[in-house]
């Protein structure tokens, strides 16, 4: 994909508005937010808390709606999705990473990984998910529930979930914030892989430096705008952006 | 603390309502029992005192029978001593007074009446000032071809003044010209029963067959005494060679009300037990309520803990918050009781069995006992929830515990097993006699369910999970998943429905082995063809024939035989003067040769002489009675004879012939006792067509309207009708606890749903949609069902069939399976699942995506 001359683009928003309440307790969490996510390419947003980061996140979901604007995925325009074909979009073209309360505690690791398409009636593609399970070294756990699970595994298990219907784009947020920065960084290098070896498309929210940096682009959020953004980052120029939000 | 418990309350008004609601459903029954038994009482109480509001003394014979039901049969006194009472000073009317049993029929051949309420033809005295009835349209009867009637009866059955009916009494069938109609002390009707009133010597002739001779002579005072005086005087008067007794007017009316409370408190036990056993399935959904909210706050209250709570200020807030919702739950449910009784007292006002004055009567005792009951059965269901609660350790409040705990301990194991063994232990000997082993054994039974449960709802929803699977995929593999995950929780909901399913199943066996040991025996017993059976009842027999029917049939030349079977109420006395009998059955030995096959141990229908009895085998073991034995029997009229045993039949499966002793119907011909044939049995003559036979003994029993013709295949089907008539009852009264059951479906669901919101709302997230969400959760409670049903059916076979094998000995042959029930039971405990299912479900598909993959 990356050989692709003109890059297309995996999910994006036109001018989306996100306001929350009315009057003086009004939010504007999203204000005026234009972006696209190139297909085939590793995401980063960052931003100080309440920079409208996670909400930005679930307007492209459709799991939130837009005040104004509008927001795509693929090539299909969300506002115009009742909300079945919705459910049918979020199980077939998206994937989820949670930072917490990732997976069914009832399912097994395979259960969970499987679950999207086990929902849609597919059998899915057998050669894929043995690939991507060999890919986050699950093998052995399969059988086991979450509960049997370190965070960092069921982490891994979430991101597993999340390739398994091969979707046009993986949302993260905050993938690694209730992990160590050893299974953090874990969990990071295989959404990197994901992105170089099956060209999946991944959009991850974080505060962390360190994860920005495992992205081919950054974007900087304040105020519910996109104030900057930064292509091939590291961690110190991040950081150094970052730092400037305090000022 | 008390007043953070208060605070609780309020704040999780959502679950309490829903605990509050299994308490409601169970205490409103037991409310209802009290309030409706208070009110028929109440009713009757009332009509009595109407009827003799205006008797200042009451005459009768001394002479009487009792039953084993506290009432008295009692002979008749000589109208002769009426001039003698009449002429008591303080005396200013008295009158005879016959009462028996009368049906009318209309030109049109429908019979009055309700066929529930009795059937009562009297006398009526127009210059009486003490009766009850006043005619309110045309005049009285005045001679042997008039009779007057009761409006209810008169409006219903559309009789007017000038029409002819056709009345069945003792003597027969007869004409009569309606010329009256009469109201009951301002009523239309005396709580549903027909009235044919009569001049006094009609009624003597007619309705008593004993002419000369009342029931009663009902005296009114001119008011210059008491009550009390004027009956000495009156007793004084007649002298103790009258062998009569007088009463005042209140003793009569008490006596009357007392005989009530004793038929009615019978009746109000039974259904009190019923009441008990929903308030018992209630406990099962109220205990895992409790349960299940103090799991979900087992965070909190560790935080309570944490902070400096001790762990008996954290129980006792638990428990007063029980307390709180246990007051307010039976104080609705106190309320829904009143709704329940009221609307039962319309109902039987719809179906014509009102009772005069519909208002509700409500005692004190109805609501302290539904109080205590409900508040005592929350607490208690709420004690241990409350001390676990207590146990939680303040640690739990910074570490992520699952709230579902499914551990089956060892001392679960322990207890269960333990009252497996007394609940068997009690009910094998509980079934020999002592009914509170009975009890005990069925109360251990219950334990042994809510202990052993979980270990068998798990495995059986872990089974059942890949079948799910199959066939509805993953939404059925997540219900599956679900309702194992908390096996303790699924075995309460589901021991619920399975308790009363227990007892639906248990009964539907019991009924399924009686309708067949019928069929069998009464199969085996009864000879003939045909039978005719009585309509119509009388206060204490249901089902009047005249004793004209069985002879005017058996004279027909296309009949070889035609018993009548009737029954006498007597007073059966051995040879050391105990009483060892109450009645005995009539019957005419020459033709039950022929028509009914007794196995008998010794004699034969031959030695049915006119001074012969012949006693069942198991009355004759008890009492020690052998053929040659002397018995005296003493008659309503305090004439006595002696008999001798003369043959004992085996009882052993209870036939045609109901009851101990057996008699010639001569015997009864001239001793006062009002005899009915409450069945006659025919053959049909060698060489007659079904069809023959059938016409002639339709063209008798068309000149009688209380007679009913039946084929012996109609005969056989109407006497497991009846079966099934009661059964039918016993299952209305379960289903006031399947409908707790399936409330405790709901509740449980909807506690889940809540529990499981997050999962839920990651579920929907990832893609599931909501129909998906729906199915799971309907799927649930099928499952739950599916496990209740197992319980419930294996648990009530079990219960048939000791029940079945401990009646072995009164004639219940074998064990039948009632199949067809258990099928139908299941089939509607799995659709009121998917009913319960609809509320949660609902909740759940609309679970909040981003509330729950918020990161809090
Ligand atoms: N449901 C809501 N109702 C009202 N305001 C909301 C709601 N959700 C978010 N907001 C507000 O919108 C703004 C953006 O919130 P959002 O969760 O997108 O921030 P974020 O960038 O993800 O922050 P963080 O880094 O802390 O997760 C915040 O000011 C927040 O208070
Ligand atoms: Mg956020």
């Amino acid at each position: 994909m990356t050989e692709q001359s003109t890059v297309t683009a995996a999910a994006g928003a036109v001018d989306a508005i996100k306001v929350y309440g009315t009057g003086d307790s009004e939010v504007r969490a999203l204000d005026g937010i234009t972006v696209s996510f190139e297909a085939g390419r590793f995401s980063a947003i960052m931003g100080p808390s309440g920079s409208g980061k996670s909400t930005l996140m679930h307007c492209l979901a459709g799991l939130d709606s837009l005040s104004s604007g509008a927001v795509f995925i693929g090539e299909t325009y969300l506002a115009s999705l009742n909300d079945k074909q919705l459910t049918e979009l979020r199980r077939t073209n998206v994937g989820f990473i949670f930072q917490a309360y990732n997976l069914i505690p009832t399912l097994t690791a395979y259960e969970n990984i499987t679950l999207p398409l086990l929902l849609g009636g597919s059998k899915g593609d057998d050669e894929w998910i043995d690939r991507v399970i060999t890919a986050v070294g699950l093998r052995d756990r399969l059988k086991h529930r979450p509960s049997e699970l370190s965070g960092g595994q069921q982490q891994r298990v979430a991101v597993a979930r999340a390739l398994a219907s091969k979707p046009t784009i993986i949302f993260a947020d905050e993938p690694t914030g209730n992990l160590d920065s050893r299974a953090g960084a874990e969990i990071l290098e295989f959404m990197r892989r994901a992105v170089r070896e099956f060209g999946q498309t991944i959009v991850m929210v974080t505060h962390d430096p360190v994860a920005a940096s495992y992205a081919d682009r950054v974007i900087f959020l304040a105020d519910g705008r996109i104030v900057d953004e930064m292509q091939q980052p590291t961690a110190e120029r991040v950081l150094d952006r970052m730092k400037r939000f305090g000022e | 603390m008390f007043r953070l418990s208060l605070r609780n309350v309020w704040a999780r008004k959502g679950r309490l309502l829903l605990t509050a609601l299994a308490i409601i459903a169970g205490t409103a029954f037991l409310s209802g029992v009290f309030v409706f038994s208070d009110t028929i009482k109440g009713s009757f109480d009332s009509l009595f005192t109407t009827a003799y509001s205006k008797t200042d003394a009451f005459v009768r014979s001394a002479d009487k029978v009792e039953s084993d039901f506290g009432d008295a049969t009692r002979g008749r006194v000589p109208d002769s001593l009426v001039p003698t009472v009449r002429a008591v000073p303080g005396v200013a009317s008295a009158n005879g007074d016959v009462q028996g049993f009368a049906l009318v029929t209309s030109a049109s051949g429908t019979n009055l009446g309700n066929g529930n309420a009795p059937n009562f033809g009297g006398s009526f005295s127009p210059d009486s000032t003490t009766t009850p009835w006043a005619v309110v349209q045309g005049r009285a009867a005045t001679n042997g071809t008039e009779v007057v009637l009761d409006k209810q009866s008169s409006d219903t059955g559309k009789v007017k003044i000038g029409d002819t009916v056709k009345i069945t009494a003792k003597a027969g069938v007869q004409d009569f010209t309606v010329v009256g109609i009469a109201k009951f002390a301002g009523h239309d009707s005396s709580l549903g029963a027909t009235w044919a009133l009569f001049d006094l010597p009609t009624a003597q002739a007619f309705v008593a067959q004993d002419p000369g001779k009342v029931d009663a002579i009902v005296v009114g005072g001119d008011g210059s005494v008491s009550q009390t005086t004027l009956a000495q005087r009156i007793e004084a008067a007649l002298g103790p060679d009258s062998k009569t007794e007088t009463l005042t007017g209140q003793q009569i009316t008490a006596e009357n009300q007392s005989q009530i409370e004793k038929g009615l408190s019978f009746f109000k036990t039974v259904l009190s037990i019923f009441a008990l056993i929903s308030l018992a399935v209630g406990s099962f959904i109220i205990y895992n309520v409790f349960s299940i909210s103090a799991a979900q706050r087992q965070r909190e209250n560790a935080l309570l803990r944490a902070i400096g709570a001790s762990s008996g200020q954290v129980t006792r807030s638990m428990l007063a918050e029980a307390l709180a919702v246990g007051i307010g739950g039976s104080l609705l449910g106190f309320v829904g009781g009143l709704g329940l009784a009221t609307g039962i007292t319309r109902l039987l006002d719809a179906i014509g069995l009102g009772l005069s004055d519909s208002s509700l009567t409500v005692k004190p005792n109805a609501f302290v006992y539904t109080m205590v009951a409900g508040i005592a059965v929350t607490l208690a269901c709420g004690v241990a929830p409350a001390l676990r609660a207590g146990k939680v350790p303040p640690l739990a409040a910074l570490r992520d515990v699952s709230v579902d705990r499914s551990d089956i301990s060892r001392s679960r194991l322990v207890v269960g097993f333990s009252f497996l063994v007394i609940a068997v232990l009690a009910i094998i000997g509980g079934l020999t006699g002592t009914t509170i082993l009975l009890a005990i054994g069925v109360i251990a039974l219950f334990v042994t369910l809510i202990a052993l449960g979980p270990l068998f709802a798990g495995p059986f929803a872990r089974l059942a999970t890949p079948a799910l699977t199959k066939v509805r995929g993953v939404v059925g593999a997540i219900a599956g998943r679900n309702a194992s995950r908390n096996p303790k929780r699924v075995a309460l909901t589901a021991g619920a429905l399975g308790v009363g399913l227990a007892l639906l199943v248990g009964v539907a066996a019991l009924g399924s082995s009686i309708k067949s040991s019928i069929r069998e025996t009464v199969g085996q017993q009864f000879l003939g063809q045909y039978t005719i059976t009585g309509s119509g009842s009388t206060a204490g027999s249901e089902g009047v024939l005249p004793l004209t029917v069985a002879a005017s049939v058996a004279k027909l030349p296309e009949v070889a035989g035609a018993t009548g079977v009737g029954a006498a109420q007597v007073h059966i006395a051995n040879a050391a003067g105990q009483n060892i009998g109450k009645l005995v059955a009539l019957i005419d030995p020459v033709s039950a040769a022929k028509t009914i096959n007794l196995t008998f141990v010794s004699g034969g229908w031959n030695d049915l002489t006119a001074d012969a009895l012949i006693v069942s085998k198991s009355k004759a073991d008890a009492e020690h009675l052998v053929p040659g034995d002397v018995v005296q029997v003493g008659f309503l009229d305090g004439t006595t004879t002696q008999l001798t045993i003369r043959g004992v039949f085996d009882d052993k499966n209870a036939g045609v012939l109901s009851g101990n002793f057996i008699a010639d119907r001569q015997l009864a011909a001239t001793t006062g006792v009002d005899v009915f044939d409450a069945q006659i049995y025919i053959v049909r003559a060698p060489g007659v067509s079904d069809a023959q036979a059938t016409a002639a003994i339709e063209s008798v029993v068309k000149n009688f309207p209380s007679a009913k013709f039946q084929t012996r295949e109609q005969f056989i089907s109407s006497q497991t009708n009846q079966v099934d008539t009661l059964l039918n009852v016993i299952y209305a009264l379960l289903a006031m606890s399947i409908f707790i059951a399936v409330l405790g479906i709901v509740i449980t669901l909807l506690l889940s749903v809540y529990e499981r919101r997050r999962e839920l709302g990651l579920m929907r997230a990832i893609g599931t949609t909501r129909a998906q969400v729906r199915g799971s959760v309907r799927w649930e409670a099928v499952l739950t069902a599916l496990i209740g049903t197992a319980m419930g059916v294996g648990l009530g076979i079990a219960l048939g069939w000791i029940v079945v094998k401990a009646l072995a000995d009164q004639g219940l042959n074998s064990f039948t399976l009632p199949v067809q029930s258990i099928v139908v039971f299941a089939v509607v405990a799995v659709v009121l699942a998917v009913l319960a299912a609809w509320l949660p479900a609902r909740r759940a598909a609309k679970a909040d995506i981003l509330a729950a993959i918020a990161t809090t």
